[in-house]
């Protein structure tokens, strides 16, 4: 969320940020049931949101690799193909890479574009064994220059009405002017001339204009940008511009997901773009004339061609869940962390200041500092509240993860989670699950044998991997537990003696020789092909871990599997107020 | 025999000349003659000059007027084509042979 970034291209970004969380998790659950009918139309359906929306805010880059991706999911749907692992691992792929480039999207300069154009080629090489040959090309037809002759979708166009006022030739403009600007936004595909309005001779003046014009008009200019065309005339004239049919699909999508605000019509669909100020000027108009008891905003704004039906309906709808949910929740929205930072920095320094005022104030009554003081605690920790966030949210990345990994590593694995309702901090979230997600890839890496090892040692071939949360008094505890192979003390003996980290002839306790997998270097020199290729090693997860305060130990059983526990002290217990200075409290808060 | 009109519109062809031009052109329209209108010498042309040929062709049609628009110049050909009126020029029937 970047300064710069418009109201629409925000609400772009969080509803494709929803969009692609979810198709994740489908396209993960897909690849255990790849016929199940539900779980291929959702995938599809968030694709296709995707798209529709990227049309609506002109990512043309987004709106074209979705597009691609989804022809895939349309046969994919339709059974022409199936989705086993290759094609899901594909298919996640292009989920990570429309992620990436709704995250360019909201960059005022392009970053890396080289990255994006590599990436997007090495992703199509990989989709088109799965595409028709057609859906490729649909690209050069999509470019709104398109030479003639490109066969015309008339679902694709904007379509326009305009009637001038009479007087505009008088005046000095002539329609034509308006006409052909409009053609430099695109492609004018159809331009139909309505004579219907020209009357009789007794009352014909030929310096009137009687003509009606129907227009349409291929562009990726949104509505404003059509409309300003008009500017000089838009007060006289009577002007419908109603969105490709195309693109209804992706307004709608971008309805359903406007924030949970109490909004009125024509702010709702002034936000996703389908109605400009000025319409919904002329709207508001036509109601007041109408007087109080008129039709509501949404009809009118139907009746005057400013907005399809189907968008006010949606509009509706959205109103009536918004309603709904408002009613249900009480009060769930977003914050920024930013803004929830400086909040609570804000409440600890007023904390900091009752404190000091009670320490040198005898003038002050002590029970209404007292009040005050109170006050003041309970609402830092409400603060911190909407600053924490569940465990189970983080487990959309442990799935893809260790779902990549053993893809990657021709590992079976199943993976079990438990304690999502454990409360993180958010930054503490973060950091803890980029600790796990490298314990387990760790796990997947060094831990679980081949499929064929596990068989041959009496095992399932599929491994079991488990991440269980849970609270122990003043600790938070995270577990990461394998049932492989374990850890080999003479191997992590030899290596470490290798290494110089033992001196030769040494041979420490199992504890000691596990202490040593958290060294600085130590995995890459036992792994030469280690996976993750992240260059780092279990060092970066014990200082993440160290960073929070908390320890971490590692317990194995060879031939059995290993245990990684992360223990984090709870924090909340003493808070202290967040102060720069070094005022100390002499204060009570009870 | 019915007698064969011809008229030739000016050079501007706008919303300035219309008003002192459409008189005669729509009465030759609803003649019920053959009427030609030479559009050769046609420079320049607006909306205006569009909308009244359009004019001359619903009357012409309404009073079985033969109207013929003739040698349309290059402004005029664009302007129609970008309108997409090709239909306009387009004569109802041939002439018969003058």
């Amino acid at each position: 969320m970047d300064t710069g970034m418009d109201e629409a291209q925000a609400l772009f970004v969080a509803d494709c940020t929803t969009q692609l969380d979810g198709l994740e998790l489908q396209l993960l659950a897909l690849e255990c049931k790849p016929a199940d009918r539900s779980g291929l139309d959702a995938v599809f359906r968030a694709v296709h949101t995707i798209k529709g929306n990227a049309a609506v805010v002109q990512q043309s880059e987004v709106e074209w690799f979705a597009h691609i991706t989804e022809s895939v999911l349309v046969r994919l749907r339709d059974g022409v193909l199936y989705a086993d692992a290759e094609l899901v691992s594909v298919l996640l792929a292009c989920c990570d890479h429309l992620r990436f480039l709704v995250r360019l999207s909201c960059l005022e300069t392009p970053v890396s574009p080289d990255f994006a154009e590599a990436d997007r080629a090495r992703l199509i090489g990989l989709l088109v064994p799965y595409l028709d040959g057609e859906d490729l090309s649909a690209r050069t037809a999509d470019k709104p220059a398109a030479a003639d002759g490109t066969v015309m979708d008339p679902d694709a166009c904007w379509r326009l009405n305009v009637q001038f006022a009479p007087e505009v030739l008088r005046q000095g403009m002539d329609p034509a002017y308006f006409m052909r600007h409009l053609a430099s936004l695109g492609r004018i595909c159809s331009l139909q001339v309505d004579t219907e309005g020209i009357p009789d001779l007794s009352e014909y003046d030929p310096e009137l204009c009687y003509l009606r014009f129907q227009v349409l008009l291929d562009t990726r200019s949104d509505k404003q940008t059509i409309e300003d065309i008009f500017i000089f005339v838009r007060e006289s004239c009577t002007l419908q511009i109603l969105p490709p049919v195309a693109r209804l699909d992706g307004y709608v999508g971008r309805i359903h997901a406007l924030p949970n605000d109490d909004l009125h019509t024509g702010e709702m669909l002034m936000r996703v773009g389908v109605l400009t100020p000025s319409e919904l000027a002329s709207g508001l108009r036509v109601q007041r004339a109408e007087g109080g008891a008129g039709k509501p905003l949404g009809s009118i704004l139907v009746d005057e061609g400013f907005v399809p039906p189907e968008v006010v309906s949606a509009v509706l709808q959205r109103q009536n869940e918004i309603r709904q949910e408002l009613a249900r929740e009480g009060h769930a929205f977003r914050v920024s962390t930013e803004q929830l930072e400086a909040l609570l920095t804000n409440i600890g320094v007023l904390q900091c200041t009752v404190a000091e005022m009670a320490s040198c104030g005898r003038d002050l009554v002590t029970t209404e500092l007292d009040v005050l003081s109170q006050g003041l605690e309970k609402a830092r920790r409400l603060v911190e509240g909407l600053r924490s966030t569940r465990f189970g949210e983080q487990f959309r990345r442990l799935h893809r993860v260790v779902r990549d990994a053993a893809q990657d590593l021709g590992k079976k694995v199943d993976l079990r989670l438990s304690g999502s309702d454990i409360v993180l901090e958010r930054p503490v979230a973060d950091l803890l699950s980029d600790a796990l997600m490298h314990l387990l890839r760790n796990a997947i890496d060094h831990g679980l044998e081949s499929p064929a090892q596990r068989r041959e040692a009496g095992k399932l071939a599929h491994g079991m991997l488990s991440v269980d949360a849970r609270e122990e008094e003043d600790w938070l505890v995270f577990t990461v537990a394998d049932d492989g192979a374990g850890i080999d003390c003479d191997k992590v003996c030899a290596v470490a003696i290798a290494r110089g980290l033992l001196p030769a002839g040494a041979r420490p306790d199992a504890e000691a020789l596990y202490a040593l997998l958290f060294e600085p270097g130590f995995t890459t020199a036992e792994m030469p092909t280690h996976y993750s290729g992240r260059g780092v090693g279990l060092d970066v997860v014990r200082d993440a871990v160290l960073a929070l305060g908390g320890e971490i130990n590692v317990h194995s059983t060879r031939g059995a599997g290993s245990r990684f526990e992360i223990r984090l002290p709870t924090v909340g217990e003493e808070p202290e107020p967040r102060s720069t200075d070094s005022v100390t409290p002499v204060f009570e808060t009870n | 025999m019915m007698s064969v009109q011809s008229l030739t519109v000016p050079e501007e062809f706008t919303v300035h000349q219309v008003g002192e031009f459409a008189p005669r052109l729509l009465e030759a329209a609803r003649s019920g003659d053959k009427v030609q209108v030479d559009l050769s010498g046609v420079h320049h042309i607006d909306t205006a000059g569009i909308q009244l040929l359009l004019t001359l062709r619903r009357e012409a049609s309404r009073s079985l007027t033969r109207l013929e628009f003739a040698n349309p110049s290059p402004a005029v050909n664009e302007m129609v084509a970008f309108y997409q009126l090709d239909a306009l020029l387009r004569a109802p029937a041939p002439l018969m042979s003058a």
